[in-house]
C-alpha cells in the first residue's frame, strides 16, 4: 500500500469490504473488512489456503459478486451503485477477465473471440495494438480456428489476448494457468508479466501456485477473510516458506 | 420396483420440460377420445331419437329406392287402404315426406339450410297417430290447405307465435303463406340434426310436393297378439313392387345408420388431424429425451459403471417415456371429454342441434386413447434410450463432457435420401391408382408422405448448418454480436435443430399443401368460367341437399326479360349406371352457345334417346359413337340411350341428355341451373337484377353474375382451407412449444458461455435477443423446409388430378412467405420465457457452474 500514490494512478481498490453469505446458523463470512490498492502498471497476485476468500475478493473487485459492506472501485468508478446494465458496461469497457478455464466461446474463431467485448461494444479493435499483442502471444496462425482446435496452452493465450487487446483498465486473471501444464503456464505467465512491464497493463491474479505467484510484484496473502501478509519482489522459495506458516 | 422409483423420480426432477413435451400427446390423444366420445354420445342419441320416432310402431312401410340422392320413391294412397284390411292391422298411419320445402324467414332468406336437409311432410291428427316421431308441443295438427306447423327450433328462429303467417316454398310450387297453427318437437331437441320441417295435412303436403295422391310411407300398428312377423309378410304381399316393408326396429336402425354414416365422415377427418398431432408430439418427445439423455451422461454412465446393463438403461428410459404417456393419455382423455362438449356446442351455434345425451365414455376410447399416447410416447424414445445404452462406463469419471457416441452425417444423408424417394414412390403410386378403391389409394398416399416427413427430417440436419447461416445472416448483420451468435448457435447441433425444426415442417408441409390445392382449385374454376362457359348470369339452387332445384316458371320470365338474350336450362338428377350411382344433365337445344365442347365427334343434336359423354368418361368406360348404355332412373326403370356425341369438355363432365329425354324420366319439373345471356349492352349487374326482380318469390334460386359466382365458390374454399388450417395451425402452435423446450435446455446446457458472455460485457437486453433470434432461426428453418416439402404434395396430387380437369397449378408465394415470416415471429415469442432466463443468469454461479 502505497501512500505516495494518487487517486488517480490507482487502477481498482476495496475499502473495507465485507462479504458474509447466508443468514444466522449458516452464515459465513468470506471477507472481513479488507482493504487494498491496486497501482497502475502493476502485477498484483492473491494467495491463500482454500476458504481463505481470496477467489470472493477478486470477483468482487470484478463486479461479477457485490459486498455486503464497503465499496470498490474502478478507477474512479464505485460499484456498489451501478445497476446491472451499468455494471456490464463498465466490465465490456474497462475490465479484462482471464478464467482457469472455458474462457472462449466455442462457435467464434480465435479473433471473433478476442474482439468479442469490442464487438458488444460496437467497435472495432486498434490494428496495430492487435498485431502487437497477438505476435506477442504467438497465436497470430491460429486466427481462424475454432477453441476446440486449439490446444489447452493456446486457448489461454487467446483468453489473454482477449483480455487485452480492449486496453482495459485492469485485468483480473482466475488461476489462469491452473489448467495448464508447467511449460504452456509458464508461458503464460512470462507475457502476463510483460504485457505489465512493456504495455503499462495492471493485472490481479488469484493463484494458489508459488511458482505462479513469484511473476508477480506483489503478493497479498489472503486468510480467513482477512489480509495477513504482502510480499514484494517473490521468489518461489519464499512464497512456499509463507505459505507453509498457513493452516492448521 | 427400484427401476420404478428411479425413473419416476428422474421425471419429477425435470417436470416442467416433460410437461411442455407432454402437451403434444395431450393434443393428440385428447382428439381423439373427443372425436370418438362425440361420435359414440351423437349416435347413442340418434338410436334414442329413432327409437322413440318409431315407438308404436310396429311395421314399416317404405318406398324402394336403389338411389342416395333420389327424390324418393312414391306409391299410391291406396296401398294404405290394402294394407288396413290385412288381417293383424290395428291401425295404419300415412305417410308423405318429401325435400326442398323451405322456410322463408322474416327477412326473407330460407331458414335451415347449411348442409342440413328443408324437409316437408304430413302431420296427421292425434287421433290418427301411430308414430311418434313428431310430438305436438304447441297447438294442434294441420287441419286445412292454410295451415302449417313449424319444428320448435325454427319456429323459435323465426320467432314464430301460432297465429302468425309462415312464407313456404317448393321446388315445384312459388312460395305461399300459411297460417301457423302448431309446433312441435323430436323428444327434448327442438330440431333434429339441423333439419327444418314444415308440416301439413295431407292433401297440401302432397300438391306442394308434385306427389298428388301419393304417400312416401306408412306406420303400422298391429292388433294385440298377433304375431308381427307373420302380419309384416301379408302386408308385403299386398304391396307393389315400388314398395317395401320392414320391421319398425329394422326401419329405425337403417335411419338411425344413414345418420351416423354421414357422421362417420366428420369423425375420420378430426382422427386424421388428431394423427397429425400426434406425428408431431413423437418428433418433440424424440428431441426432448434426446436432450435429456445428453445431460444425463454422467448419471447414466455412473448406472453403467456400477453394473448396469445396457439393457436396464434402455427399461428404465423407455419407462420414463411409458410414464409420460400414461400421464398425458390420461389427461388427453379427460381433454376430449371437454372437447367433446365443446364439438357440441359449436354445432349448436351453427343451428345443428344434436339430441342431448350424457356423455359416452366407451371402454374402446379410453384403450386406444391409453395405447395410442403410450405407444407414440415410446417409440419416439426408442432410439435415445439406444443411444444412452450406448454411453461408456468411463464417461462417468471424466470431467470434461464426454458427447454420446454419434452416427456419421454420410450414414445420415444415404438414409435420408432413400426414404425420401421411398416416400415419394408411394405417394405417386397413390396417387396414379386407377383402381378406384378409396382405401388403398388413400392409405398409399398417406403412409408416403409420412415416409417422406421422415426423410426430409433426416436429411434436415445436413441442411441445418448451411441454411441457419442463411437465413441467420440478416440477424447477425442488423444485431451485432446477439445476431452472429444466434446465427452460430442455431447451426451449431444440427441434429438438435432438425429435429425442432422437423416438428414445425410437419405442420406448414400440409398448410402449404391445403393453401397450394385451395389456389389452384380457385384457378382452375375461375378458368372453366372464363373460357368454358359463355354466361354473364347464372341462376343456381340454395338446396344443396337435394338437388332439389327450382321451379321451372323462372326460366320462361326471364327469357321474357328484355335484358335478357337467351337462357340455356340444366337439370340434373341421379340415375344408376352399370349399379353405381351417378349423375344426368339434361340439356336445352342451344347448350353449345354457352358451353364450350371441343373435338365433338357425332351429333349435337341429342333427340330423345342420344347421350352426350366427355371424352374421358367415355374413354374410361369403352364407349364409342353409336353405343347403346343402359341408364336406370328412379321414377321410370331401365331406359336405353345411345352415345350421340363424344366431346372434350371443361363444364359438361359425365352423361348428359335431352331436356325432352329428361323431363320423360324426371317427371316432377325442376331446374337446377340457368345459364343466361344478356342483351347488347346490358351489363352484368343489370341482367342480375332483373333477373332477381322475377325470382323474388322463387327463394331457393341463387341469382348471380358470373363472377360473383366464381367468388362464391372461392369463399367456399376458403372456408374450408381456414378450417384445415385452423385445425393445422395447431399443431404448429404445439411444435412452437417444442422450441421452447428446446431453447430452454440450450440456455441450460450454455449456462457457463452465458456467463462468461456476461463477464465479458454482453448485457441482459443482447442475451435475451441472442436467444430469441436462435429461436427465430430455427424456427424459419422448420417452416422453409414444410414450404418445399408441401410444394411437392400439392404438385404431386395436382398431377394426379390433371385428368380430371384440375390443370392449374398455383402456388401462392405471398401467403406461403407470410407463413414463414409469421412462424419465425412466433419463434421469437415461444423463446421469451428461455431467453428471460438466460439473462437472468447469476453471472458468478453461471461462469463457475460444473
Amino acid at each position: 500500500m502505497s501512500s505516495t500514490a494518487t487517486q488517480t494512478d490507482l487502477a481498482a481498490r476495496i475499502v473495507n469490504g465485507s462479504k458474509v453469505y447466508g443468514e444466522g446458523l449458516t452464515e459465513v463470512t468470506a471477507l472481513r473488512g479488507v482493504s487494498a490498492e491496486f497501482t497502475r502498471g502493476e502485477f498484483t497476485a492473491i494467495m491463500g489456503p482454500s476458504g481463505s476468500g481470496k477467489s470472493t475478493l477478486l470477483h468482487c473487485l470484478a463486479g461479477l459478486d457485490t459486498l455486503t459492506s464497503g465499496a470498490v472501485y474502478i478507477g474512479d468508478v464505485e460499484l456498489g451503485p451501478l445497476k446491472d446494465k451499468e455494471l456490464t458496461q463498465l466490465r465490456r469497457d474497462r475490465i479484462g477477465f482471464i478464467f482457469q478455464a472455458y474462457n472462449l466461446i466455442p462457435t467464434l474463431s480465435a479473433e471473433e473471440n478476442i474482439i468479442l467485448p469490442l464487438s458488444i461494444a460496437g467497435r472495432k479493435p486498434d490494428k496495430a495494438w492487435m498485431d502487437e499483442v497477438v505476435g506477442a502471444l504467438s497465436i497470430g496462425d491460429r486466427l481462424n480456428h475454432r477453441p476446440a482446435e486449439l490446444s489447452g496452452g493456446q486457448q489461454q493465450r487467446v483468453a489473454a489476448a482477449r483480455a487485452l487487446v480492449s486496453r482495459p483498465q485492469i485485468v483480473f486473471a482466475d488461476e489462469p494457468s491452473g489448467n495448464l501444464d508447467s511449460k504452456s503456464g509458464s508461458e503464460l505467465l512470462e507475457f502476463m508479466r510483460r504485457a505489465v512491464r512493456e504495455l503499462s497493463q495492471t493485472i490481479v491474479m488469484v493463484t494458489h501456485d508459488p511458482m505462479s505467484a513469484s511473476y508477480a510484484d506483489r503478493i497479498l496473502f489472503l486468510d480467513d477473510g482477512s489480509i495477513v501478509d504482502t510480499m514484494t519482489e517473490p521468489t518461489p522459495e519464499r512464497v512456499l516458506d509463507r505459505m507453509k506458516s498457513f493452516g492448521s | 420396483m427400484t427401476m420404478l422409483k428411479t425413473a419416476l423420480k428422474s421425471l419429477f426432477a425435470h417436470k416442467t420440460r416433460l410437461a411442455l413435451t407432454a402437451v403434444s400427446i395431450v393434443l393428440g390423444v385428447g382428439f381423439i377420445a373427443g372425436t370418438y366420445v362425440y361420435t359414440d354420445t351423437t349416435n347413442a342419441a340418434f338410436d334414442d331419437v329413432f327409437d322413440t320416432a318409431f315407438e308404436g310402431v310396429d311395421i314399416y312401410v317404405s318406398g324402394n329406392s336403389d338411389f342416395t340422392f333420389g327424390q324418393g320413391v312414391y306409391f299410391d294412397e291406396s296401398v294404405a287402404d290394402d294394407i288396413a284390411a290385412v288381417d293383424g292391422v290395428a291401425r295404419v298411419e300415412r305417410g308423405l315426406q318429401t325435400f326442398g320445402v323451405e322456410v322463408i324467414g322474416p327477412d326473407g332468406e330460407s331458414m335451415g339450410g347449411g348442409g342440413a336437409p328443408q324437409l316437408g311432410a304430413y302431420l296427421p291428427p292425434e287421433a290418427d297417430r301411430v308414430a311418434s316421431a313428431f310430438e305436438l308441443r304447441e297447438g294442434a295438427a294441420p287441419g286445412g290447405p292454410g295451415e302449417v306447423a313449424l319444428d320448435a327450433a325454427t319456429a323459435r328462429e323465426g320467432e314464430y307465435a301460432l297465429g302468425d303467417s309462415v312464407l313456404v316454398s317448393s321446388p315445384t310450387a312459388p312460395a305461399a303463406e300459411y297460417e301457423l297453427v302448431g309446433i312441435v318437437g323430436f323428444g327434448d331437441a327442438d330440431n333434429l340434426a339441423g333439419a327444418t320441417f314444415a308440416l301439413f295435412d295431407l292433401a297440401t303436403i302432397q300438391e306442394i310436393a308434385g306427389r298428388e295422391g301419393l304417400l312416401s310411407d306408412a306406420s303400422i300398428q298391429v292388433d294385440e297378439g298377433a304375431s308381427a312377423d307373420t302380419v309384416l309378410a301379408d302386408v308385403q304381399a299386398v304391396l307393389p313392387e315400388e314398395a317395401q316393408a320392414q320391421s319398425a326396429q329394422s326401419a329405425a336402425e337403417e335411419q338411425a345408420g344413414e345418420i351416423q354414416e354421414g357422421l362417420g365422415f366428420f369423425t375420420n377427418f378430426l382422427l386424421v388431424f388428431a394423427f397429425v398431432a400426434l406425428f408431431v408430439g413423437s418428433f418433440i418427445i424424440y428431441n426432448t429425451f434426446r436432450i435429456v439423455i445428453t445431460q444425463r451422461m454422467r448419471e447414466l454412465a455412473l448406472m453403467r459403471a456400477i453394473g448396469s446393463t445396457r439393457g436396464q438403461v434402455i427399461r428404465t428410459v423407455l419407462l420414463e417415456a411409458v410414464i409420460v404417456g400414461l400421464v398425458s393419455s390420461v389427461i388427453g382423455i379427460l381433454a376430449g371429454l371437454g372437447l367433446a362438449i365443446g364439438l357440441r356446442a359449436i354445432l349448436d351455434t351453427f343451428g345443428i342441434e344434436l339430441p342431448a345425451g350424457s356423455l359416452v365414455l366407451a371402454p374402446r376410447t379410453i384403450i386406444v386413447a391409453l395405447i395410442v399416447g403410450v405407444v407414440v410416447t415410446a417409440a419416439s424414445a426408442v432410439f435415445p434410450a439406444i443411444a444412452a445404452s450406448r454411453i461408456p462406463p468411463v464417461a462417468a469419471m471424466r470431467a470434461d463432457e464426454v458427447a454420446p457416441r454419434r452416427g456419421s452425417m454420410r450414414l445420415r444423408a444415404i438414409i435420408g435420401v432413400v426414404v425420401l424417394i421411398i416416400g415419394a414412390a408411394l405417394i405417386w403410386t397413390g396417387l396414379n391408382n386407377d383402381s378406384g378403391n378409396t382405401t388403398v389409394i388413400l392409405t398409399s398416399v398417406g403412409v408416403g408422405a409420412l415416409v417422406m416427413i421422415l426423410g426430409a427430417y433426416v436429411l434436415s440436419a445436413l441442411l441445418a448448418r448451411p441454411v441457419a447461416a442463411v437465413v441467420g445472416a440478416p440477424f447477425a448483420r442488423f444485431f451485432g454480436v446477439s445476431g452472429k451468435l444466434a446465427q452460430r448457435n442455431a447451426g451449431r447441433s444440427p441434429r438438435r435443430t432438425s429435429a425442432t425444426a422437423a416438428a414445425i415442417m410437419v405442420g406448414i408441409a400440409l398448410i402449404t399443401m391445403a393453401s397450394i390445392l385451395s389456389a389452384s382449385l380457385q384457378a382452375t374454376v375461375d378458368e372453366i368460367f372464363s373460357t368454358g362457359v359463355d354466361a354473364e348470369v347464372v341462376v343456381t339452387s340454395s338446396d344443396q341437399f337435394s338437388l332439389g332445384g327450382f321451379s321451372p316458371d323462372l326460366a320462361e320470365r326471364a327469357a321474357d326479360l328484355p335484358e335478357v338474350a337467351d337462357v340455356s336450362r340444366v337439370a340434373a338428377g341421379p340415375v344408376l349406371e352399370d349399379e353405381s350411382e351417378t349423375f344426368i344433365a339434361g340439356l336445352d337445344p342451344n347448350f353449345a352457345d354457352f358451353f364450350a365442347v371441343e373435338n365433338v365427334q357425332g351429333d349435337l343434336d341429342l333427340g330423345a334417346d342420344g347421350l352426350l359423354v366427355d371424352d374421358v368418361t367415355a374413354a374410361g368406360n369403352g364407349w364409342e359413337l353409336g353405343d347403346a348404355v343402359e341408364l336406370v332412373f328412379e321414377e321410370t326403370g331401365a331406359q336405353t340411350f345411345t352415345v350421340a356425341a363424344i366431346v372434350e369438355t371443361e363444364t359438361l363432365d359425365g352423361m348428359s341428355i335431352s331436356r325432352e329425354a329428361y323431363a320423360e324420366n324426371f317427371p316432377v319439373p325442376a331446374d337446377n341451373q340457368l345459364y343466361i345471356q344478356l342483351a347488347e349492352g346490358v351489363s352484368p349487374e343489370e341482367g342480375r337484377d332483373a333477373v332477381q326482380a322475377v325470382a323474388a318469390d322463387i327463394p331457393t334460386a341463387v341469382v348471380q353474375t358470373s363472377d360473383e359466382q366464381v367468388d362464391a365458390i372461392s369463399e367456399q374454399v376458403n372456408q374450408l382451407l381456414g378450417l384445415i388450417t385452423g385445425l393445422l395451425g395447431m399443431t404448429v402452435l404445439v411444435a412452437l412449444i417444442g422450441v421452447t423446450n428446446t431453447m430452454a435446455l440450450a440456455v441450460f446446457e450454455r449456462t457457463r458461455e452465458i456467463g462468461l458472455l456476461r463477464a465479458v460485457g454482453l448485457n441482459r437486453t443482447q442475451t435475451r435477443r441472442m436467444i430469441r433470434f436462435e429461436a427465430s432461426i430455427i424456427s424459419a428453418f422448420g417452416a422453409l423446409l414444410g414450404v418445399v416439402l408441401g410444394i411437392f404434395f400439392g404438385w404431386a396430387i395436382i398431377q394426379a388430378l390433371a385428368d380430371q380437369g384440375f390443370d392449374s397449378f398455383v402456388v401462392p408465394w405471398v401467403a406461403l412467405a407470410l407463413w414463414v415470416v409469421g412462424t419465425a415471429v412466433l419463434g421469437v415469442l415461444f423463446a421469451i420465457w428461455p431467453a428471460i432466463r438466460a439473462a437472468k443468469l447469476n453471472v458468478l454461479a453461471a461462469i463457475s457452474y460444473e
